[in-house]
């Protein structure tokens, strides 16, 4: 054992040589990419349209590799191929999982080298550090007569915005079962109506779910929490010592109360008729309503299918504290791709509507930031969505990480 | 004419490299240090730096990446804000030891017995237990959690309605569903074949008249077991509890599938491979997460060195001499019939229900309801409805899945004769060079990747397919051979050196005194005679690349490259009865290989215990 011992330390000083070696990416005042986007930027459709195919005739053994966690892309990515026929064949679809994809887009970026000419990621903070503050991921803004964006979702670009809310059976919850987020805490009483059967990722697993919690600690968000509960007790909250604030008392709370620790958003969903008789009430993403299976028997052939599906679950979005939470997935080119003219035009075709409605239209839950573009009937708007949802916050994710995850971690072990 | 003299250097050095042993001993140092030793310390040099802007705003100091830290080991040990180092690291690696150690338990008692009774008894139906036997180790680990729980959940824990509660009506407690026994369980379970396969070749080769001397000497029963049977099966059993324990304790998907129950139930469980998973996947605790790799491959490294101990201090394991042996079996008498269907419907159980159940998943529209059978997730030839899958089809249909489970099965050959070639090869020179350092080092290192968390490896090979020099690697065939090579290297390193340490020595001097060369002698008398043992260091990192991903999953250039890899996504993108599907088709090709390698070399993976 000495000898091993012996080895692992003499190794370690030489691989650390040896990492340190000249894999560090240098910022250079403006790469060849960077160029590309400032020319495609000035640039009018029909340019960059001409400049794409040039730049894809000009490599003719280049493919153009599209990143990205969602399916929308490949679906979009198909229809880009019939709109311009001279990129058709010339296209990649990777279906990246995010704890999957960050070490290699970290391994890229330390490596300075090619890993995709457009990426699609969530994740704020990883964003923010590893991707933005080192200048690797960039972005392009489409904006244009059809495509408004707001000013916010510029830099870096917001591609989908995606909600996840509190989705039950709707034969046996309905929308009068959960009203006020307090009810989550699992407070009984005849009046208070605790809730005893939520289902939640695991947060240890899933890092949108803990990205929420941390949130739910922000000051907007005991904001809420403070006119919920004086609504649902009918008193004030008054400030308890073993709490910080009063979104660490919900965190507490509502983890303890938690009655089911589930480990797939989809898997949950699509089985929700199983748990019918305990009345569940799951939080997912909305657009996972659409894998709900209850009416797959009688109409997985029939074009009623994705209605009735989407009727068979439901969700409230009148609940007092918050409906759920709102996060993003960003659109972005990074610093080594080899065809930023064409991640250009991709851009701003899944902004379009023509676009994004081949990728993500005619489903509940998914949000263009192109404001011209509205949700799907009988979906609120995002705006709407916004002002009821806690929304993700990289600053104060950031700021408050290191404090309020350990405090999580506690109420994890029932401690 | 001048006598030419040589010096002594050169002829001591002439010397030791005349012999094979010395060779492969030195060209697998080397080949360790750069394969085994750097990775691993890319693992320690994390531990003490601040890795990439998260962690530096986590650390909330005026520090920087690649900056030198202490920070991460004091936090995660000693840190009491919020009880932090008790809660993340403390509790989890104790309740962690305990799964570990009950899942050692199952797995050698269940492996271990039913391996004495294949090979030492005359219990009926010995070939159809032994084949069936493997079938848990070659399903992926969280494939039998997810059985575990299909099976005992219930409605009384809101958890839906099992397969017992169905046909049955019982309702089992929580505990039985979700938590650390569970998840003892279905770990041991998954590795009982580990014992079943090690025990088992020693036992059936072990020489009977060993046993039967101590017979005529009176010792009683008990006598035998402890001071002849147990001596000579503790090699393997030691090496079982240290595969078991390192692969239980490390194991991420069984602890996090089964941990689903509310925290004031008392059945929730976080693991310390959770913990470790969540730390390292998040940007802003990938040091502390580094740190916990490192203790746990501390843990596996205190059994390694109690497995030297014990193996060291023994003179010899020699069963398998020049002269003849024997084995005569125990005569169960009136308890052979119902010993038998214990153990068959056990063995069924946990082996043959669970591919009924892949299989029943993957045809059901709806799951749960049997009134929904189809075959379009084998067959259609059309883009599935009602889902935003995109253009996926029946997996008998889908080209991409062809491709795919072709590429599992090269990469899956090529690695196991890597592996199997270069455990062979490291179990000979550790046994012909018993006891000298060199061999010491060349048999510890070839087993630490066994240690390394799968995805912690793969993340430092992507690392170097991304470094200048390398970058012909990334997203390459070649560097999934590579890791792969390395990875499942320990299971046949160990099979091979315990294979080698039963030969008797005289064997091969027998060879050498009549001048018979020492590929020859490898080739024409080692081999043959210990061939069971050796196909099983093919087969094992064979059935283990099949069925891999965790080691791959940053590697591999796109989700359709490897079978396992299309597995998840389908898995991800709640396309269940796809993924049962792959995970089904997953088994019959490794059995179907297992097949074809028995009927052309009459050796099998369960053949080296008892198959025929």
């Amino acid at each position: 054992m000495k000898k091993i011992l012996a080895f692992f330390l003499i190794a370690m000083v030489a691989f650390a040589a040896f990492a340190n070696g000249e894999t560090e990416l240098k910022p250079a005042a403006k790469t060849e990419v960077e160029l590309a986007i400032e020319k495609a930027q000035t640039m009018t459709l029909a340019e960059l349209e001409a400049a794409a195919k040039a730049e894809l005739e000009a490599n003719p053994d280049l493919t153009f590799n599209a990143d990205s966690l969602t399916s929308g892309i490949k679906k979009a990515l198909a229809a880009f191929e019939k709109k311009y026929e001279w990129a058709a064949g010339r296209t990649a679809y990777n279906s990246k999982k995010g704890s999957e994809y960050q070490p290699k887009l970290i391994a890229a970026q330390k490596a300075n080298s090619y890993i995709a000419d457009f990426v699609m990621i969530q994740d704020a903070s990883f964003l923010k550090n590893a991707m933005l503050d080192t200048h690797f991921l960039l972005s392009y803004d489409p904006s244009d007569a059809e495509i408004k964006i707001a000013d916010g979702d510029k830099n870096p670009l917001v591609g989908v915005t995606f909600n996840k809310v509190f989705i039950y059976d709707n034969r046996t919850v309905g929308p009068d079962q959960l009203k006020n987020v307090w009810q989550m805490t699992g407070v009984d009483g005849v009046s208070l109506k605790g809730v005893h059967n939520v289902s939640y990722q695991n947060p240890l697993g899933e890092d949108i779910n803990m990205s929420f919690l941390i949130m739910l600690t922000s000051p907007s968000s005991c904001e809420r929490l403070a006119k919920a509960y004086k609504s649902y007790f009918g008193k004030d909250y008054v400030d308890e010592p073993e709490y910080m604030n009063i979104g660490y008392k919900f965190v507490k709370e509502f983890i303890g109360n938690v009655g089911y620790w589930h480990s797939s958003d989809s898997s949950e969903i699509k089985g929700l008729m199983n748990y019918a008789d305990d009345g569940r009430i799951i939080f997912a993403g909305l657009c996972k309503l659409k894998d709900y299976e209850y009416y797959k028997k009688d109409y997985k052939d029939s074009d009623l299918y994705y209605t009735k599906t989407v009727t068979a679950g439901g969700w409230n979005n009148e609940i007092e504290g918050f409906d759920g939470f709102v996060y993003n997935m960003w659109t972005l080119i990074p610093a080594t791709a080899k065809l930023p003219y064409t991640a250009c035009l991709f851009i701003k075709y899944i902004h379009s509507a023509e676009g994004y409605n081949a990728g993500w239209g005619g489903i509940l839950g998914y949000y263009s930031s192109n404001t011209n573009i509205p949700s799907v009937d009988g979906d609120p708007a995002l705006s709407e969505w916004k002002q009821k949802c806690v929304v993700e916050d990289v600053q104060y994710i950031d700021k408050s990480y290191a404090t309020v995850v350990k405090f999580i971690n506690m109420a994890l072990a029932g401690k | 004419m001048a006598e030419k003299t040589i010096s002594p250097l050169r002829s001591r050095f002439t010397t030791y490299f005349s012999k094979p042993a010395n060779i492969i001993t030195i060209c697998f140092l080397l080949i360790l240090i750069l394969t085994v030793v750097l990775p691993l310390s890319t693992l320690l040099i994390g531990s003490f730096k601040v890795n990439g802007n998260q962690e530096a705003v986590y650390l909330g100091r005026d520090v920087s990446d690649g900056d030198f830290t202490f920070h991460h080991w004091v936090e995660l040990l000693t840190s009491k804000d919020f009880s932090y180092a008790k809660i993340k690291f403390w509790i989890p690696l104790g309740q962690s030891t305990l799964m570990a150690l009950i899942a050692c338990f199952v797995a050698v008692v269940f492996g271990g017995v039913v391996a004495w009774f294949i090979t030492r008894s005359n219990l009926p139906c010995k070939k159809f237990i032994s084949t069936v036997f493997v079938f848990p180790y070659i399903m992926p680990s969280w494939s039998m959690a997810m059985f575990w729980e299909n099976f005992f959940k219930n409605t009384q824990i809101n958890a839906g309605k099992g397969m017992l509660q169905a046909l049955t009506g019982i309702c089992v407690p929580e505990s039985m569903v979700y938590g650390l026994f569970p998840c003892a369980m279905a770990l041991g379970l998954h590795y009982a074949p580990f014992a079943y396969i090690l025990i088992g070749g020693i036992l059936r080769n072990m020489d009977a008249n060993l046993e039967e001397a101590a017979t005529v000497l009176k010792a009683s029963r008990f006598k035998i077991l402890y001071r002849v049977t147990l001596p000579i099966v503790m090699p393997a059993l030691v090496s079982t509890v240290l595969l078991v324990f390192s692969s239980s304790i490390s194991s991420f998907t069984v602890p996090f599938f089964l941990n689903k129950s509310s925290i004031n139930s008392g059945n929730n469980f976080i693991a310390i491979s959770v913990q470790m998973r969540s730390l390292i996947n998040t940007g802003f605790t990938k040091g502390q997460g580094y740190v916990l790799a490192i203790i746990l491959m501390l843990f596996s490294i205190a059994i390694l060195t109690v497995n030297n101990y014990i193996t060291g201090s023994r003179k010899s394991f020699t069963t398998v001499t020049g002269k003849s042996g024997q084995v005569s079996l125990v005569k169960l008498g009136k308890a052979r019939i119902p010993v038998a269907v214990v153990i068959l419907i056990i063995v069924g159980f946990f082996a043959i229900v669970p591919m009924f159940s892949f299989a029943a998943e993957s045809l059901l529209e709806v799951p749960g309801d049997y009134r929904t059978l189809t075959l379009r997730y084998w067959l259609s030839s059309e883009p599935f409805e009602g889902s935003n899958k995109g253009d996926t089809i029946g997996i008998l249909k889908s080209m991409f899945m062809w491709k795919a489970l072709g590429r599992s099965l090269l990469l899956s050959l090529i690695v196991s004769a890597i592996a199997g070639t270069f455990g062979i090869l490291i179990g000979y020179a550790v046994a012909r060079k018993r006891g000298s350092r060199a061999a010491t080092l060349v048999s510890n290192l070839a087993f630490l990747p066994y240690l390394i968390p799968s995805m912690s490896f793969g993340a430092v090979y992507l690392a170097l397919s991304y470094t200048k020099g390398f970058t012909w690697l990334d997203g390459s065939f070649l560097i999934l051979i590579l890791v792969g090579s390395i990875k499942f290297m320990p299971f046949a390193s160990r099979t091979g050196t315990s294979a080698m340490l039963q030969l008797s020595g005289e064997i091969e001097e027998a060879a050498i005194v009549i001048g018979v060369p020492w590929f020859k002698r490898m080739t024409k008398i080692l081999f043959p005679i210990q061939k069971s043992s050796f196909i099983s260091g093919y087969l094992l990192p064979f059935i283990s690349c099949m069925r891999e991903l965790s080691l791959f999953v940053l590697l591999v250039p796109s989700f359709q490259t490897l079978a396992t890899s299309m597995l998840q996504e389908y898995s991800r993108t709640g396309l269940t009865q796809s993924s049962n599907a792959v995970n089904l088709l997953i088994i019959v090709v490794v059995l179907v290989i297992q097949f074809v390698v028995n009927k052309l070399t009459g050796a099998s993976i369960d053949k080296g215990v008892g198959g025929n």
